[in-house]
């Protein structure tokens, strides 16, 4: 049994620890997990650096919590609170009926 | 021997992008009203490059359609006036196709086969692209399909033959924007490229006309689109015309055209029934994107072959057999935000998908049945 959690379209999965080799990514106090690419409903965390902070290593990005944070989506999707760890970020898929293909959901 | 250009400059390389855009400029214009005077100057720069003398009449029409049929009309004129004279005859072959040719076998000459493809793919493939493929071929199939669906009924299949058949023989003006700024880069940037000038006309004709028929005494110009509407480098307009001229229209969405029953629509008020009742397939697609699964869904139904509540949440798994994508599974659920508002999400047709259950784990990776998840929350 995977543990997942999903806000909207973005899927978050704990996992042990940050991968090796893992960049930290540039803090200014709004963590985009997931950016909205049509109507600007991002999925993020308003935070300080010591309390959360955004890591990638080979495209995929990793959300690592020190202590507790809401993740927000505005007017779309309630606030979920974060327990500190490390998250995985991905995205639920779909399929592309019309090109008979998988993809990931956007929003 | 002259030595051909072997590479281009890193000055000259910078330009590319400046010829593409100039010629993508030129190819997508659009006017009000044509500029007579400029164009029957262009005209005559037209023939004047062939070695011919400018035409004596100048005939203006609002539209490739009503081109294609004067074009024909003036082809009966010349076979009555074949007995006196061949002033009548189409000349596009010298004024256009030949000038073409020549200027094409200069190029080839003096420029090696590496820069003139850098020079193809980057000036007049991108132009092409839009331009050509775009809005040209698809101004061509509309009129072809507007003779025939309109012309044929009313004076029998030869004549609308004919119609149809000009739209091959027209010199498209605007809409040659591709080739005639693949020349243009070099007339300008490779100066050392010589005997191009024939190619003036025809790029003159470029900026001030529509489509246009050549005749040895005559010539029919017809205006540029009023407008053009694209997105992301396709065709698309929702609910009003992506090529619009005076008394011509061309509907497309995504690059896709579409007949005026479902174009002159907003997408917004698409009827999902259109969806089952069209038998193009790219036409079709086209709909269900506009109308979206959830409406087509919910208007046209489905079999709902799970119910589940998952995460306290209720679950439907439809599914719904289609002609052209066959088994189709749709995960209904509701949104955990937002009351009232339900989403349906497509899901991978996959046999072991039975259960909501199985399309939500199938929606967050799973690729068989043993692949579980459990869900911590769910916003």
């Amino acid at each position: 049994m995977i543990n997942v959690g999903f806000h909207g379209e973005a899927v978050l999965k704990p996992i042990a620890g940050l991968p090796k080799g893992a960049k930290k990514q540039p803090h200014n106090g709004d963590l985009i997990i997931a950016a909205s690419e049509t109507v600007g409903h991002h999925h993020r965390v308003y935070c300080e650096e010591k309390e959360a902070a955004l890591y990638e290593k080979d495209g995929v990005l990793y959300l690592k919590v020190e202590f507790p944070v809401g993740l927000t989506c505005r007017d779309k999707h309630d606030e979920v609170t974060l327990d500190p760890g490390v998250y995985q970020i991905g995205a639920q898929r779909e399929w592309d009926y019309l090109s008979q293909m998988e993809r990931q959901v956007a929003d | 021997m002259k030595r051909k250009i072997e590479k281009l400059t890193p000055e000259q390389e910078a330009l590319l992008p400046v010829y593409r855009d100039r010629w993508l400029g030129i190819g997508l214009a659009t006017e009000q009203e044509i500029d007579k005077e400029s164009a029957k100057k262009a005209i005559a720069d037209v023939y004047r490059c062939a070695g011919m003398e400018p035409p004596k009449y100048y005939i203006f029409l609002n539209n490739p359609l009503e081109g294609a049929v004067g074009a024909t009309l003036l082809k009966g004129a010349q076979v009555r006036a074949q007995v006196r004279d061949q002033v009548w005859d189409q000349v596009r072959a010298q004024v256009r196709d030949q000038v073409w040719d020549q200027v094409r076998d200069q190029v080839r000459d003096q420029v090696r086969a590496q820069v003139r493809d850098q020079v193809w793919d980057q000036v007049r493939a991108q132009v092409r692209d839009q331009v050509r493929a775009q809005v040209r071929d698809q101004v061509w199939d509309q009129v072809r399909a507007q003779v025939w669906d309109q012309v044929g009924d009313q004076v029998g299949d030869q004549v609308r033959d004919q119609v149809r058949d000009q739209v091959g023989r027209a010199c498209y003006g605007s809409h040659d924007a591709s080739w005639l700024g693949f020349i243009n880069y070099f007339q300008e940037v490779t100066p050392e490229v010589k005997n191009l000038e024939k190619i003036f006309g025809l790029q003159s004709a470029a900026r001030f006309c529509g489509w246009f028929w050549a005749f040895r005494d005559a010539c029919i110009i017809t205006s540029r689109p009023k407008a053009i509407r694209m997105k992301e480098g396709r065709l698309h307009a929702e609910g009003e015309a992506a090529i619009e001229y005076e008394g011509f229209k061309v509907y497309a969405y995504e690059g896709v055209r579409l007949p005026e029953k479902y174009g002159a629509v907003h997408p917004n008020n698409w009827d999902p029934k259109w969806i089952e009742e069209e038998r193009n397939v790219d036409i079709r697609a086209k709909l269900l994107k506009g109308v979206g699964f959830e409406r087509w869904l919910q208007e046209t139904g489905g079999k709902t072959i799970s119910k589940q509540t998952l995460i306290g949440l209720p679950y439907e798994l439809v599914e719904r057999q289609d002609r052209d994508m066959g088994r189709m599974l749709f995960l209904k659920m509701k949104n955990p935000s937002v009351p009232g508002v339900y989403h349906v999400e497509p899901v991978a047709p996959a046999d072991w998908i039975k259960t909501c259950e199985d399309a939500l784990n199938w929606r967050l990776g799973a690729d068989s049945p043993d692949e579980k998840y459990n869900v911590m929350f769910k916003a």
